[in-house]
């Protein structure tokens, strides 16, 4: 799980870029925002739950980065510094538009598959729409660690970097959103 | 169930394969001796199950030039000249600009002026009451030199810089190494025990 992670994240090429960006190279922020783009987009989406907004926040990430880059103090890898951005602005964004309690329907149809039997089709929605509306639920350190653990896979040491905590309270922390979510679903057990 | 705790925040890499060998034994053992966390392991397993239906489902793809292209006209966006940003600049701006005032003046007074007010009962001015007249009262109306003002309009194009860059915590935050959090927490408990 570690290896996948750390094959797409190279410190050292991605600290190239950033010294690049920094002497005036755009296209040294081009490269990085192609290289990490659909983790972001895919961190915020399993954050907010929702498409349209995933796509307009996971831009916003970057353009904060731009921003920013230049003061880039350099006291953690780049992805990790992404990440927290990535992180805080969605919970900013969550709260401005309230989308804890707004779950789009036609956002969940984009995220399906195509089934030839409708009455799995709408299981399944309900499903999905079930896991939304209950992810959304969870405290923000909890909400963080689920979709850093279980759709990221990112090994606890790293998630302790992005998030500052320990490993083992971000442990408990997990087990905890996995109890939460146990509750919400049980009708789907 | 002190030892449950100890080994159920361990459940779920038990499940994926992920906990070294010589505790995977321990837990094998406690799992034989204890009803309640096998049936939380069951439990956990059968919620995993049930998430890993939604996992199996593609988060929408998305085209890689156009993100670019967007996140590029997103930054342009942002590069307005620094006057049109001054038309929409945030409320907060002014409130934090009269704080700025206030404590300038404060810092001012006391380090230019102390002198005088030694010789005087204290005084105490609102932040309404810091006009030239009061000042003149004082005879610290020159206190409110054009180096003064070029100093704040400069404390001003900072703010803005600043808001413009910083409009939240998300890049500060992220900035921060685990210690630093550490030391922000250890000094915010230190503060309420001082207040309590």
């Amino acid at each position: 799980m570690s290896n996948s992670i750390e094959k797409k994240m190279v410190p050292d090429s991605d600290l190239e870029l950033i010294e690049k960006f920094q002497r005036g190279e755009e296209q040294a922020f081009n490269q990085l925002v192609l290289k990490y783009q659909k983790k972001i987009y895919d961190l915020v989406y399993r954050m907010l739950r929702n498409n349209e907004d995933a796509l307009d926040l996971a831009q916003e990430v970057f353009v904060k980065a731009y921003y920013n880059l230049k003061d880039f103090k350099r006291e953690s890898a780049f992805y990790t510094w992404l990440y927290r951005i990535a992180l805080n602005l969605s919970f900013n964004y969550a709260r401005q538009k309230k989308v804890r309690n707004f779950v789009s329907l036609f956002d969940l149809g984009d995220t399906l598959p195509a089934k030839n039997n409708p009455a799995e089709d709408l299981q399944q929605n309900q499903i999905t729409m079930a896991i939304d509306q209950a992810v959304l639920t969870l405290p923000k350190r909890q909400r963080s660690v689920f979709v850093l653990r279980y759709y990221d896979q990112m090994p606890y040491k790293q998630i302790s970097e992005v998030l500052g905590k320990t490993e083992g309270s971000l442990k408990a922390s997990y087990f905890q959103a996995l109890k939460k979510l146990q509750k919400k679903l049980k009708a789907y057990r | 169930m002190k030892e449950c705790r100890k080994y159920q925040n361990h459940l779920v890499d038990y499940l994926a394969g992920e906990v070294n060998s010589d505790f995977k034994t321990e837990l094998d053992q406690h799992l034989v001796t204890c009803p309640g966390c096998q049936t939380e392991l069951q439990q956990l397993k059968t919620t995993l199950e049930i998430l890993d239906q939604e996992k199996k489902t593609s988060v929408s793809e998305i085209s890689e030039s156009e993100f670019l292209v967007r996140v590029r006209s997103k930054i342009e966006k942002h590069q307005r000249p620094v006057t049109a940003r001054w038309i929409f600049r945030p409320k907060w701006l002014g409130v934090g600009l009269a704080a700025v005032l206030v404590i300038l003046l404060a810092a001012s007074l006391f380090k230019e002026e102390i002198s005088r007010l030694t010789n005087k009962d204290t005084v105490t001015l609102s932040s309404e009451e810091v006009t030239q007249e009061n000042l003149a009262e004082y005879g610290l109306n020159q206190l409110l030199t054009p180096e003064t003002d070029e100093s704040l309009d400069q404390l001003y194009i900072q703010l803005a810089k600043d808001y413009y860059q910083n409009e939240d915590l998300t890049t500060v935050l992220a900035d921060f190494s685990p210690s630093d959090f550490e030391t922000l927490e250890n000094k915010i408990k230190n503060i309420n025990l001082n207040i309590k």
